[in-house]
Protein backbone atom coordinates (compact mmCIF):
# COMPACT_ATOMS: atom_id res chain seq x y z
CA UNK A 1 0.00 0.00 0.00
CA UNK A 2 1.35 3.19 -0.89
CA UNK A 3 0.61 6.86 -0.87
CA UNK A 4 2.02 9.15 -3.19
CA UNK A 5 1.18 12.95 -4.10
CA UNK A 6 0.83 13.91 -8.20
CA UNK A 7 3.00 16.45 -9.03
CA UNK A 8 2.63 16.31 -12.76
CA UNK A 9 -0.23 15.27 -14.66
CA UNK A 10 2.02 12.39 -16.19
CA UNK A 11 1.89 11.06 -12.84
CA UNK A 12 -1.73 10.91 -12.29
CA UNK A 13 -2.52 9.04 -15.79
CA UNK A 14 0.76 6.67 -14.78
CA UNK A 15 -0.89 5.77 -11.58
CA UNK A 16 -3.95 5.47 -12.59
CA UNK A 17 -2.82 3.05 -15.41
CA UNK A 18 -1.26 1.15 -13.23
CA UNK A 19 -4.36 0.41 -11.45
CA UNK A 20 -3.74 3.28 -8.45
CA UNK A 21 -6.83 4.47 -6.72
CA UNK A 22 -7.26 8.72 -7.52
CA UNK A 23 -8.02 10.94 -4.66
CA UNK A 24 -9.09 14.29 -4.63
CA UNK A 25 -11.45 15.40 -1.88
CA UNK A 26 -12.24 12.10 -0.81
CA UNK A 27 -15.33 12.51 0.15
CA UNK A 28 -16.78 9.49 -1.98
CA UNK A 29 -13.70 7.89 -2.44
CA UNK A 30 -13.25 7.41 1.20
CA UNK A 31 -16.52 6.73 1.47
CA UNK A 32 -16.58 4.00 -0.45
CA UNK A 33 -13.54 2.46 0.96
CA UNK A 34 -15.05 3.00 4.79
CA UNK A 35 -17.74 0.35 3.38
CA UNK A 36 -14.83 -1.73 2.05
CA UNK A 37 -16.41 -0.79 -2.22
CA UNK A 38 -12.72 0.17 -2.73
CA UNK A 39 -9.39 -1.40 -1.67
CA UNK A 40 -7.03 0.74 -3.22
CA UNK A 41 -3.53 -1.12 -3.77
CA UNK A 42 -2.37 2.11 -3.81
CA UNK A 43 -3.53 5.86 -3.45
CA UNK A 44 -2.41 9.14 -6.00
CA UNK A 45 -3.32 12.19 -4.31
CA UNK A 46 -4.35 14.92 -7.24
CA UNK A 47 -4.57 18.26 -4.91
CA UNK A 48 -0.70 18.30 -5.57
CA UNK A 49 -1.31 19.16 -9.05
CA UNK A 50 -2.04 22.68 -9.00
CA UNK A 51 -5.44 22.12 -10.92
CA UNK A 52 -7.22 24.21 -9.16
CA UNK A 53 -8.04 27.20 -11.00
CA UNK A 54 -10.58 29.46 -11.84
CA UNK A 55 -10.25 30.91 -15.59
CA UNK A 56 -12.73 33.32 -16.77
CA UNK A 57 -11.59 33.89 -20.60
CA UNK A 58 -11.56 37.14 -22.34
CA UNK A 59 -14.57 35.77 -24.69
CA UNK A 60 -16.22 35.09 -21.59
CA UNK A 61 -16.07 31.55 -21.32
CA UNK A 62 -15.12 29.89 -18.03
CA UNK A 63 -12.71 27.22 -17.54
CA UNK A 64 -12.80 25.60 -14.06
CA UNK A 65 -9.58 22.91 -13.24
CA UNK A 66 -11.16 19.21 -11.83
CA UNK A 67 -9.37 20.04 -8.86
CA UNK A 68 -11.31 23.50 -8.05
CA UNK A 69 -13.20 23.39 -4.57
CA UNK A 70 -16.78 23.24 -5.17
CA UNK A 71 -17.48 25.92 -2.58
CA UNK A 72 -14.83 28.15 -4.25
CA UNK A 73 -16.22 27.97 -7.27
CA UNK A 74 -20.04 28.51 -6.16
CA UNK A 75 -18.83 31.58 -4.19
CA UNK A 76 -16.21 32.91 -7.14
CA UNK A 77 -18.29 36.43 -8.10
CA UNK A 78 -17.76 35.71 -11.91
CA UNK A 79 -19.67 32.12 -11.54
CA UNK A 80 -21.81 33.49 -8.95
CA UNK A 81 -22.81 36.82 -11.48
CA UNK A 82 -22.16 34.79 -14.76
CA UNK A 83 -23.38 31.41 -15.07
CA UNK A 84 -25.64 31.49 -11.39
CA UNK A 85 -27.64 28.18 -12.23
CA UNK A 86 -23.97 27.06 -11.64
CA UNK A 87 -23.61 28.14 -8.07
CA UNK A 88 -27.01 27.59 -7.24
CA UNK A 89 -26.70 24.13 -8.41
CA UNK A 90 -23.41 23.69 -6.26
CA UNK A 91 -24.44 25.40 -3.08
CA UNK A 92 -27.93 22.84 -3.33
CA UNK A 93 -25.29 19.80 -2.72
CA UNK A 94 -23.97 18.25 0.19
CA UNK A 95 -23.11 20.74 3.14
CA UNK A 96 -20.31 23.52 3.49
CA UNK A 97 -17.81 21.40 4.91
CA UNK A 98 -18.01 18.35 2.49
CA UNK A 99 -18.59 21.34 -0.41
CA UNK A 100 -14.68 22.73 1.10
CA UNK A 101 -13.54 19.37 0.51
CA UNK A 102 -15.51 18.33 -2.77
CA UNK A 103 -13.91 18.85 -6.36
CA UNK A 104 -15.66 19.95 -9.16
CA UNK A 105 -13.94 17.16 -10.86
CA UNK A 106 -14.82 14.09 -8.44
CA UNK A 107 -18.50 15.23 -8.24
CA UNK A 108 -18.47 14.53 -11.77
CA UNK A 109 -17.19 11.41 -11.45
CA UNK A 110 -19.02 10.25 -8.11
CA UNK A 111 -20.37 6.72 -7.54
CA UNK A 112 -24.48 5.94 -7.98
CA UNK A 113 -26.23 6.39 -3.97
CA UNK A 114 -28.05 3.05 -4.88
CA UNK A 115 -28.31 1.73 -1.26
CA UNK A 116 -28.02 -2.21 -3.07
CA UNK A 117 -24.37 -0.91 -4.62
CA UNK A 118 -23.62 0.80 -1.55
CA UNK A 119 -24.12 -2.73 0.34
CA UNK A 120 -21.01 -5.05 -0.21
CA UNK A 121 -23.40 -7.81 0.90
CA UNK A 122 -26.10 -7.11 -1.87
CA UNK A 123 -25.65 -8.44 -5.47
CA UNK A 124 -25.28 -5.42 -7.75
CA UNK A 125 -24.46 -5.64 -11.35
CA UNK A 126 -22.74 -1.95 -11.56
CA UNK A 127 -20.72 -3.21 -8.39
CA UNK A 128 -20.06 -6.53 -9.74
CA UNK A 129 -21.07 -7.27 -13.57
CA UNK A 130 -23.82 -10.52 -14.26
CA UNK A 131 -24.00 -10.46 -9.88
CA UNK A 132 -27.76 -9.47 -10.66
CA UNK A 133 -29.55 -6.31 -9.79
CA UNK A 134 -32.05 -6.35 -6.73
CA UNK A 135 -33.63 -3.36 -7.17
CA UNK A 136 -35.07 -3.95 -10.62
CA UNK A 137 -37.71 -5.92 -7.84
CA UNK A 138 -38.06 -3.50 -5.94
CA UNK A 139 -39.70 -0.23 -7.45
CA UNK A 140 -39.16 2.65 -5.60
CA UNK A 141 -38.70 6.43 -6.15
CA UNK A 142 -35.21 6.84 -5.53
CA UNK A 143 -34.44 4.56 -9.06
CA UNK A 144 -34.20 5.86 -12.94
CA UNK A 145 -37.53 6.85 -14.39
CA UNK A 146 -35.29 7.46 -17.59
CA UNK A 147 -32.76 5.60 -19.18
CA UNK A 148 -33.12 2.52 -17.70
CA UNK A 149 -31.70 -1.25 -18.69
CA UNK A 150 -32.56 -4.63 -17.56
CA UNK A 151 -28.97 -4.52 -15.69
CA UNK A 152 -29.49 -1.12 -13.82
CA UNK A 153 -31.61 1.27 -12.46
CA UNK A 154 -29.33 3.50 -10.77
CA UNK A 155 -29.20 7.09 -10.89
CA UNK A 156 -26.69 9.60 -10.81
CA UNK A 157 -27.38 12.45 -8.45
CA UNK A 158 -24.73 15.10 -8.87
CA UNK A 159 -26.65 18.94 -8.58
CA UNK A 160 -23.80 20.01 -10.18
CA UNK A 161 -23.81 17.84 -13.19
CA UNK A 162 -27.37 18.97 -14.12
CA UNK A 163 -26.65 22.43 -13.96
CA UNK A 164 -23.46 22.22 -16.00
CA UNK A 165 -25.79 19.75 -19.01
CA UNK A 166 -27.93 22.69 -18.97
CA UNK A 167 -25.22 25.15 -19.34
CA UNK A 168 -23.84 23.16 -22.40
CA UNK A 169 -20.75 22.81 -20.39
CA UNK A 170 -18.16 19.70 -22.11
CA UNK A 171 -14.69 18.45 -20.13
CA UNK A 172 -11.26 17.70 -20.96
CA UNK A 173 -9.54 14.85 -20.29
CA UNK A 174 -6.12 13.67 -20.67
CA UNK A 175 -5.08 9.84 -21.00
CA UNK A 176 -1.76 8.12 -22.56
CA UNK A 177 -2.69 9.49 -26.12
CA UNK A 178 -3.38 12.73 -25.55
CA UNK A 179 -6.32 15.11 -24.54
CA UNK A 180 -9.88 15.35 -25.86
CA UNK A 181 -12.79 17.21 -25.02
CA UNK A 182 -16.24 15.78 -24.96
CA UNK A 183 -19.71 17.44 -23.82
CA UNK A 184 -20.19 16.54 -20.77
CA UNK A 185 -23.68 15.00 -21.49
CA UNK A 186 -21.99 12.81 -23.89
CA UNK A 187 -19.50 11.69 -21.16
CA UNK A 188 -21.88 9.81 -18.73
CA UNK A 189 -23.06 6.60 -19.88
CA UNK A 190 -26.63 4.82 -19.60
CA UNK A 191 -26.37 1.52 -18.72
CA UNK A 192 -27.22 -0.70 -21.21
CA UNK A 193 -24.89 -3.60 -21.10
CA UNK A 194 -22.43 -2.24 -19.46
CA UNK A 195 -23.94 -0.96 -16.18
CA UNK A 196 -20.15 -0.81 -14.18
CA UNK A 197 -19.13 1.98 -16.77
CA UNK A 198 -20.64 4.98 -15.27
CA UNK A 199 -18.56 7.57 -17.63
CA UNK A 200 -17.04 7.84 -20.83
CA UNK A 201 -13.32 8.17 -18.60
CA UNK A 202 -10.92 5.56 -20.12
CA UNK A 203 -8.79 3.28 -17.59
CA UNK A 204 -5.51 5.51 -18.04
CA UNK A 205 -7.25 8.91 -18.26
CA UNK A 206 -7.59 11.73 -15.92
CA UNK A 207 -10.05 14.64 -15.99
CA UNK A 208 -8.23 18.09 -16.40
CA UNK A 209 -10.96 20.78 -16.64
CA UNK A 210 -14.55 21.65 -17.18
CA UNK A 211 -15.09 24.33 -19.80
CA UNK A 212 -18.54 26.47 -19.98
CA UNK A 213 -18.65 28.59 -23.39
CA UNK A 214 -20.01 32.00 -23.47
CA UNK A 215 -22.86 31.60 -24.48
CA UNK A 216 -24.31 29.99 -21.79
CA UNK A 217 -22.99 33.40 -19.55
CA UNK A 218 -26.28 35.60 -18.25
CA UNK A 219 -29.16 33.45 -18.84
CA UNK A 220 -32.04 33.49 -16.77
CA UNK A 221 -31.96 30.72 -14.76
CA UNK A 222 -33.56 28.30 -12.13
CA UNK A 223 -32.28 24.94 -9.84
CA UNK A 224 -35.19 23.36 -8.18
CA UNK A 225 -34.16 20.34 -6.10
CA UNK A 226 -36.86 18.47 -4.58
CA UNK A 227 -35.88 16.18 -1.42
CA UNK A 228 -37.12 14.82 1.91
CA UNK A 229 -35.63 17.64 4.03
CA UNK A 230 -34.71 21.35 3.30
CA UNK A 231 -30.43 21.00 3.67
CA UNK A 232 -27.64 18.25 3.39
CA UNK A 233 -29.71 15.57 1.08
CA UNK A 234 -29.87 13.87 -2.25
CA UNK A 235 -32.29 15.18 -4.93
CA UNK A 236 -35.37 13.01 -5.46
CA UNK A 237 -35.34 15.16 -8.40
CA UNK A 238 -34.29 18.64 -9.57
CA UNK A 239 -34.78 20.91 -12.52
CA UNK A 240 -32.10 22.90 -14.08
CA UNK A 241 -33.47 25.62 -16.48
CA UNK A 242 -31.59 28.34 -18.64
CA UNK A 243 -33.84 30.95 -20.45
CA UNK A 244 -32.80 33.35 -22.25
CA UNK A 245 -35.72 35.72 -23.30
CA UNK A 246 -35.86 38.62 -25.79
CA UNK A 247 -38.97 41.39 -25.99
CA UNK A 248 -41.15 38.64 -24.24
CA UNK A 249 -39.98 35.86 -26.46
CA UNK A 250 -38.18 32.83 -25.24
CA UNK A 251 -34.88 32.78 -27.56
CA UNK A 252 -32.92 29.97 -25.42
CA UNK A 253 -33.95 26.82 -23.58
CA UNK A 254 -32.68 24.62 -21.98
CA UNK A 255 -34.15 22.26 -19.41
CA UNK A 256 -32.21 19.30 -17.88
CA UNK A 257 -33.43 16.82 -14.65
CA UNK A 258 -31.17 15.56 -11.97
CA UNK A 259 -31.61 12.72 -10.21
CA UNK A 260 -34.19 11.26 -12.67
CA UNK A 261 -31.54 8.87 -15.16
CA UNK A 262 -28.25 7.22 -15.20
CA UNK A 263 -27.42 10.62 -16.30
CA UNK A 264 -28.78 14.85 -16.54
CA UNK A 265 -31.66 14.03 -18.28
CA UNK A 266 -32.25 16.86 -20.84
CA UNK A 267 -35.89 17.33 -21.77
CA UNK A 268 -35.49 18.34 -25.26
CA UNK A 269 -39.54 18.37 -26.54
CA UNK A 270 -39.62 20.71 -23.86
CA UNK A 271 -37.21 22.88 -25.05
CA UNK A 272 -38.09 22.79 -28.84
CA UNK A 273 -42.04 23.60 -26.70
CA UNK A 274 -41.46 27.11 -25.50
CA UNK A 275 -39.00 27.99 -28.06
CA UNK A 276 -39.41 30.78 -29.87
CA UNK A 277 -42.72 31.55 -28.24
CA UNK A 278 -44.01 34.07 -25.80
CA UNK A 279 -43.65 32.24 -22.61
CA UNK A 280 -47.32 31.65 -20.94
CA UNK A 281 -48.69 29.41 -17.77
CA UNK A 282 -50.07 27.33 -20.89
CA UNK A 283 -46.65 26.92 -22.43
CA UNK A 284 -45.19 26.27 -19.47
CA UNK A 285 -47.22 23.87 -18.07
CA UNK A 286 -47.26 21.68 -21.95
CA UNK A 287 -43.42 22.14 -21.75
CA UNK A 288 -43.88 20.84 -18.19
CA UNK A 289 -45.87 17.69 -19.12
CA UNK A 290 -43.19 16.51 -22.47
CA UNK A 291 -40.76 16.57 -19.71
CA UNK A 292 -41.65 13.64 -17.95
CA UNK A 293 -43.05 12.04 -21.13
CA UNK A 294 -41.73 8.14 -21.64
CA UNK A 295 -40.84 8.25 -17.60
CA UNK A 296 -41.08 4.69 -16.63
CA UNK A 297 -44.67 4.57 -15.02
CA UNK A 298 -45.46 2.05 -12.59
CA UNK A 299 -47.42 2.89 -8.66
CA UNK A 300 -44.03 3.39 -6.65
CA UNK A 301 -43.14 6.09 -9.49
CA UNK A 302 -45.62 7.98 -10.25
CA UNK A 303 -44.87 10.31 -6.78
CA UNK A 304 -41.16 10.71 -8.38
CA UNK A 305 -42.74 11.32 -12.01
CA UNK A 306 -45.18 14.06 -10.29
CA UNK A 307 -42.28 15.70 -8.27
CA UNK A 308 -39.99 15.88 -11.24
CA UNK A 309 -43.17 17.47 -13.17
CA UNK A 310 -43.26 20.20 -10.43
CA UNK A 311 -39.67 20.87 -9.83
CA UNK A 312 -39.53 21.98 -14.20
CA UNK A 313 -42.82 24.01 -14.06
CA UNK A 314 -40.90 25.55 -10.64
CA UNK A 315 -37.29 26.57 -12.89
CA UNK A 316 -39.22 27.31 -15.62
CA UNK A 317 -41.39 30.13 -13.56
CA UNK A 318 -38.42 31.00 -11.27
CA UNK A 319 -36.06 31.62 -14.72
CA UNK A 320 -38.48 33.31 -16.57
CA UNK A 321 -39.34 35.69 -13.51
CA UNK A 322 -35.57 35.98 -12.57
CA UNK A 323 -35.62 34.27 -9.14
CA UNK A 324 -39.18 34.83 -8.22
CA UNK A 325 -41.68 31.65 -7.85
CA UNK A 326 -45.06 31.46 -9.40
CA UNK B 1 10.58 7.20 2.07
CA UNK B 2 12.06 4.69 4.20
CA UNK B 3 11.41 1.05 1.81
CA UNK B 4 10.06 -0.94 5.00
CA UNK B 5 8.11 1.89 6.10
CA UNK B 6 6.62 2.12 2.44
CA UNK B 7 5.66 -1.82 1.92
CA UNK B 8 3.84 -1.81 5.54
CA UNK B 9 1.72 1.72 3.81
CA UNK B 10 2.91 3.69 6.48
CA UNK B 11 4.23 7.45 5.33
CA UNK B 12 5.44 10.46 6.95
CA UNK B 13 3.44 12.95 8.00
CA UNK B 14 4.14 16.94 9.63
CA UNK B 15 0.95 18.53 10.68
CA UNK B 16 0.08 21.83 13.03
CA UNK B 17 -2.36 21.01 15.19
CA UNK B 18 -3.54 23.75 17.47
CA UNK B 19 -0.72 25.53 16.83
CA UNK B 20 2.05 22.41 17.65
CA UNK B 21 3.80 21.05 14.94
CA UNK B 22 3.80 17.04 14.73
CA UNK B 23 5.32 14.88 13.17
CA UNK B 24 4.28 11.37 13.03
CA UNK B 25 4.09 7.85 10.97
CA UNK B 26 0.85 7.11 10.29
CA UNK B 27 -0.86 4.35 7.80
CA UNK B 28 -1.92 5.70 4.37
CA UNK B 29 -5.64 4.96 5.15
CA UNK B 30 -5.63 6.37 9.02
CA UNK B 31 -8.20 9.58 8.99
CA UNK B 32 -7.45 12.43 10.46
CA UNK B 33 -10.30 11.65 12.42
CA UNK B 34 -8.17 8.49 14.06
CA UNK B 35 -5.22 10.11 14.09
CA UNK B 36 -6.51 12.95 16.49
CA UNK B 37 -7.98 10.57 18.77
CA UNK B 38 -5.62 7.75 18.77
CA UNK B 39 -2.60 8.88 18.08
CA UNK B 40 -2.54 12.25 19.78
CA UNK B 41 -5.19 11.36 22.60
CA UNK B 42 -7.35 14.51 21.38
CA UNK B 43 -10.88 12.90 21.88
CA UNK B 44 -13.25 15.92 21.93
CA UNK B 45 -13.28 15.36 18.03
CA UNK B 46 -16.30 12.97 17.57
CA UNK B 47 -16.78 9.80 15.84
CA UNK B 48 -20.66 10.22 14.38
CA UNK B 49 -21.77 8.05 11.48
CA UNK B 50 -17.99 7.77 9.61
CA UNK B 51 -19.60 8.64 6.12
CA UNK B 52 -19.99 12.30 5.94
CA UNK B 53 -23.76 12.56 7.13
CA UNK B 54 -23.66 14.27 10.18
CA UNK B 55 -20.52 16.73 10.44
CA UNK B 56 -19.38 15.51 14.19
CA UNK B 57 -16.04 15.08 13.15
CA UNK B 58 -15.77 19.08 11.73
CA UNK B 59 -12.67 20.40 12.25
CA UNK B 60 -10.58 23.73 10.64
CA UNK B 61 -7.85 23.05 8.03
CA UNK B 62 -6.58 25.78 7.14
CA UNK B 63 -9.58 27.77 8.40
CA UNK B 64 -12.05 25.95 6.40
CA UNK B 65 -14.29 23.58 8.10
CA UNK B 66 -13.95 20.13 6.73
CA UNK B 67 -14.89 16.56 7.82
CA UNK B 68 -12.02 14.48 9.50
CA UNK B 69 -13.34 11.34 8.92
CA UNK B 70 -13.04 11.39 5.13
CA UNK B 71 -9.73 12.74 5.42
CA UNK B 72 -6.94 10.76 5.02
CA UNK B 73 -3.85 12.51 7.55
CA UNK B 74 -1.46 11.72 4.82
CA UNK B 75 -3.81 14.19 2.47
CA UNK B 76 -3.22 17.24 4.74
CA UNK B 77 0.29 16.59 5.08
CA UNK B 78 1.60 20.15 5.75
CA UNK B 79 -1.62 21.87 6.63
CA UNK B 80 -2.89 23.48 10.12
CA UNK B 81 -5.34 21.60 11.84
CA UNK B 82 -7.83 23.26 14.67
CA UNK B 83 -9.78 20.73 16.98
CA UNK B 84 -12.28 22.02 19.75
CA UNK B 85 -8.92 21.75 22.14
CA UNK B 86 -7.22 24.27 20.40
CA UNK B 87 -10.22 27.05 20.37
CA UNK B 88 -10.14 28.56 23.93
CA UNK B 89 -7.49 30.99 24.69
CA UNK B 90 -6.15 29.67 28.22
CA UNK B 91 -9.29 29.86 30.59
CA UNK B 92 -11.01 31.66 28.01
CA UNK B 93 -13.25 30.12 25.96
CA UNK B 94 -13.49 31.24 22.21
CA UNK B 95 -16.20 33.57 21.56
CA UNK B 96 -18.58 30.57 19.89
CA UNK B 97 -18.12 28.63 22.48
CA UNK B 98 -18.94 31.16 25.15
CA UNK B 99 -22.25 31.84 23.06
CA UNK B 100 -23.04 28.40 23.04
CA UNK B 101 -23.06 28.28 26.63
CA UNK B 102 -25.20 31.35 27.23
CA UNK B 103 -27.91 29.70 24.63
CA UNK B 104 -27.25 26.55 25.71
CA UNK B 105 -26.38 25.48 22.26
CA UNK B 106 -27.00 21.17 22.97
CA UNK B 107 -28.01 18.82 25.44
CA UNK B 108 -26.27 15.72 25.33
CA UNK B 109 -23.48 17.75 23.84
CA UNK B 110 -22.00 14.71 21.35
CA UNK B 111 -22.28 17.03 18.45
CA UNK B 112 -21.18 20.59 19.79
CA UNK B 113 -17.44 20.01 18.85
CA UNK B 114 -18.19 19.65 15.84
CA UNK B 115 -21.45 22.26 15.59
CA UNK B 116 -18.74 24.88 17.27
CA UNK B 117 -15.90 24.36 15.15
CA UNK B 118 -18.53 24.70 11.74
CA UNK B 119 -19.47 27.88 13.50
CA UNK B 120 -16.19 28.88 13.98
CA UNK B 121 -15.25 27.60 10.43
CA UNK B 122 -18.50 29.83 9.22
CA UNK B 123 -17.58 32.99 10.81
CA UNK B 124 -14.50 32.84 9.71
CA UNK B 125 -15.10 32.90 6.03
CA UNK B 126 -18.31 34.57 5.69
CA UNK B 127 -17.05 38.10 5.67
CA UNK B 128 -17.99 41.02 7.97
CA UNK B 129 -21.40 42.35 7.67
CA UNK B 130 -21.49 44.83 4.49
CA UNK B 131 -17.86 44.04 3.11
CA UNK B 132 -17.81 40.45 1.94
CA UNK B 133 -14.20 39.70 1.04
CA UNK B 134 -14.94 39.84 -3.22
CA UNK B 135 -12.65 37.46 -5.09
CA UNK B 136 -11.94 38.85 -8.32
CA UNK B 137 -13.76 38.14 -11.00
CA UNK B 138 -11.94 38.20 -14.18
CA UNK B 139 -8.59 36.48 -15.13
CA UNK B 140 -7.18 32.98 -13.28
CA UNK B 141 -6.55 33.53 -9.94
CA UNK B 142 -2.80 33.43 -9.25
CA UNK B 143 -2.46 30.74 -5.95
CA UNK B 144 -0.57 33.12 -3.68
CA UNK B 145 -2.96 35.94 -3.89
CA UNK B 146 -6.41 33.45 -3.02
CA UNK B 147 -8.21 35.95 -0.96
CA UNK B 148 -9.53 33.87 1.91
CA UNK B 149 -12.32 31.60 1.16
CA UNK B 150 -15.75 33.36 1.27
CA UNK B 151 -18.93 31.99 2.42
CA UNK B 152 -21.39 34.93 2.17
CA UNK B 153 -23.81 34.57 4.89
CA UNK B 154 -26.48 36.55 6.06
CA UNK B 155 -27.80 37.79 9.46
CA UNK B 156 -30.78 35.45 9.47
CA UNK B 157 -32.18 32.75 11.24
CA UNK B 158 -32.60 30.82 7.98
CA UNK B 159 -29.49 31.71 5.96
CA UNK B 160 -27.55 30.81 9.59
CA UNK B 161 -29.27 27.66 9.38
CA UNK B 162 -28.59 26.80 6.13
CA UNK B 163 -24.93 27.55 6.56
CA UNK B 164 -24.82 25.43 9.72
CA UNK B 165 -27.09 22.40 8.14
CA UNK B 166 -23.98 20.42 7.60
CA UNK B 167 -24.34 19.54 11.54
CA UNK B 168 -26.59 17.02 12.65
CA UNK B 169 -27.88 17.22 16.89
CA UNK B 170 -30.44 14.16 17.62
CA UNK B 171 -31.46 15.96 20.42
CA UNK B 172 -32.71 18.69 18.17
CA UNK B 173 -31.04 21.60 20.04
CA UNK B 174 -31.05 23.58 16.98
CA UNK B 175 -32.99 26.75 17.65
CA UNK B 176 -30.55 27.38 20.20
CA UNK B 177 -27.68 26.72 18.14
CA UNK B 178 -28.80 29.15 15.34
CA UNK B 179 -29.35 31.71 18.30
CA UNK B 180 -25.70 30.91 19.40
CA UNK B 181 -23.99 31.53 15.80
CA UNK B 182 -26.41 34.23 14.96
CA UNK B 183 -25.26 36.12 18.62
CA UNK B 184 -21.39 35.22 17.92
CA UNK B 185 -21.40 36.76 14.02
CA UNK B 186 -23.89 40.23 15.43
CA UNK B 187 -20.98 39.93 18.22
CA UNK B 188 -18.02 40.12 15.74
CA UNK B 189 -19.86 42.52 13.43
CA UNK B 190 -20.40 44.70 16.13
CA UNK B 191 -16.35 44.92 16.49
CA UNK B 192 -15.48 45.39 13.00
C1 LIG C 1 -23.19 13.04 3.00
C2 LIG C 1 -23.00 13.45 1.58
C3 LIG C 1 -23.98 14.20 0.94
C4 LIG C 1 -23.82 14.58 -0.37
N1 LIG C 1 -24.80 15.30 -0.98
C5 LIG C 1 -24.67 15.64 -2.27
C6 LIG C 1 -25.69 16.38 -2.95
O1 LIG C 1 -26.71 16.73 -2.37
N2 LIG C 1 -25.50 16.69 -4.25
C7 LIG C 1 -24.36 16.32 -4.93
O2 LIG C 1 -24.24 16.64 -6.11
N3 LIG C 1 -23.39 15.63 -4.33
C8 LIG C 1 -23.52 15.30 -3.02
N4 LIG C 1 -22.53 14.58 -2.41
C9 LIG C 1 -21.44 14.06 -3.21
C10 LIG C 1 -20.21 14.93 -3.16
O3 LIG C 1 -20.50 16.16 -3.76
C11 LIG C 1 -19.13 14.17 -3.89
O4 LIG C 1 -18.74 13.11 -3.05
C12 LIG C 1 -17.93 15.02 -4.22
O5 LIG C 1 -18.26 16.05 -5.08
C13 LIG C 1 -16.84 14.19 -4.82
O6 LIG C 1 -15.71 15.00 -5.04
P1 LIG C 1 -14.30 14.63 -4.38
O7 LIG C 1 -13.32 15.63 -4.85
O8 LIG C 1 -14.44 14.48 -2.92
O9 LIG C 1 -14.05 13.25 -5.10
P2 LIG C 1 -13.25 11.96 -4.64
O10 LIG C 1 -14.05 11.22 -3.65
O11 LIG C 1 -11.85 12.30 -4.28
O12 LIG C 1 -13.23 11.19 -6.01
C14 LIG C 1 -14.40 10.69 -6.64
C15 LIG C 1 -13.98 9.77 -7.79
O13 LIG C 1 -13.41 10.51 -8.84
C16 LIG C 1 -12.07 10.11 -9.11
N5 LIG C 1 -11.36 11.35 -9.43
C17 LIG C 1 -11.41 12.51 -8.73
N6 LIG C 1 -10.77 13.49 -9.40
C18 LIG C 1 -10.33 12.95 -10.56
C19 LIG C 1 -9.65 13.48 -11.70
N7 LIG C 1 -9.27 14.76 -11.77
N8 LIG C 1 -9.37 12.63 -12.73
C20 LIG C 1 -9.74 11.33 -12.66
N9 LIG C 1 -10.40 10.78 -11.63
C21 LIG C 1 -10.69 11.58 -10.58
C22 LIG C 1 -11.62 9.38 -7.88
O14 LIG C 1 -10.65 8.41 -8.18
C23 LIG C 1 -12.92 8.75 -7.40
O15 LIG C 1 -13.18 7.59 -8.12
C24 LIG C 1 -22.65 14.21 -1.07
C25 LIG C 1 -21.65 13.48 -0.43
C26 LIG C 1 -21.81 13.09 0.88
C27 LIG C 1 -20.73 12.31 1.54
S1 LIG D 1 -29.73 -0.28 -9.73
FE1 LIG D 1 -27.64 -0.48 -10.53
S2 LIG D 1 -26.40 0.19 -8.83
FE2 LIG D 1 -28.41 -0.35 -7.94
S3 LIG D 1 -28.31 -2.54 -7.43
FE3 LIG D 1 -29.07 -2.43 -9.50
S4 LIG D 1 -27.21 -2.66 -10.72
FE4 LIG D 1 -26.54 -2.06 -8.68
Amino acid sequence: MMFERAEFIEDAIHAKSSGATLLAGGTSVVDLMQLGLEIPSKLTYLETLGLDFIEHQPNGAMVVGSLCHQSRLAHDSGCAERFPLLSEAILSGASPQIRNMATVGGNLLQRTRCSSFRDFASPCNKRKPGSGCPALEAPARGYAIFGRSENCIATFPSDQATALVALHASVTVRGRVGPRTIPLEQFFLLPGDTPHRDNDLACDEVLLSIHVAAESANLNSAYVKIRDRQSYVFAIASAAVALRIEQGRVTFASIVMGSVAARPWRATESESAILNGPATDETFEHAARLAIKGAHRVPETEGKIRLTKAAVLEALYRAYRGGQSR
Amino acid sequence: MDLQMEAAGMVPVTLTINGTVHSLEVHALTTLLITLREHLGLNGTKIGCGHGQCGACTVLIDGQRRLSCLTFAASVHGKSVTSIEGLADGPNLHPVQQAFLRHEGFQCGYCTPGQILSATGLLRNCGRLGREPVPPSLGAVPRAARPLLSEPCGRTRSAVAEAMSGNICRCGAYEQIVSAVLEAMELEDAHA
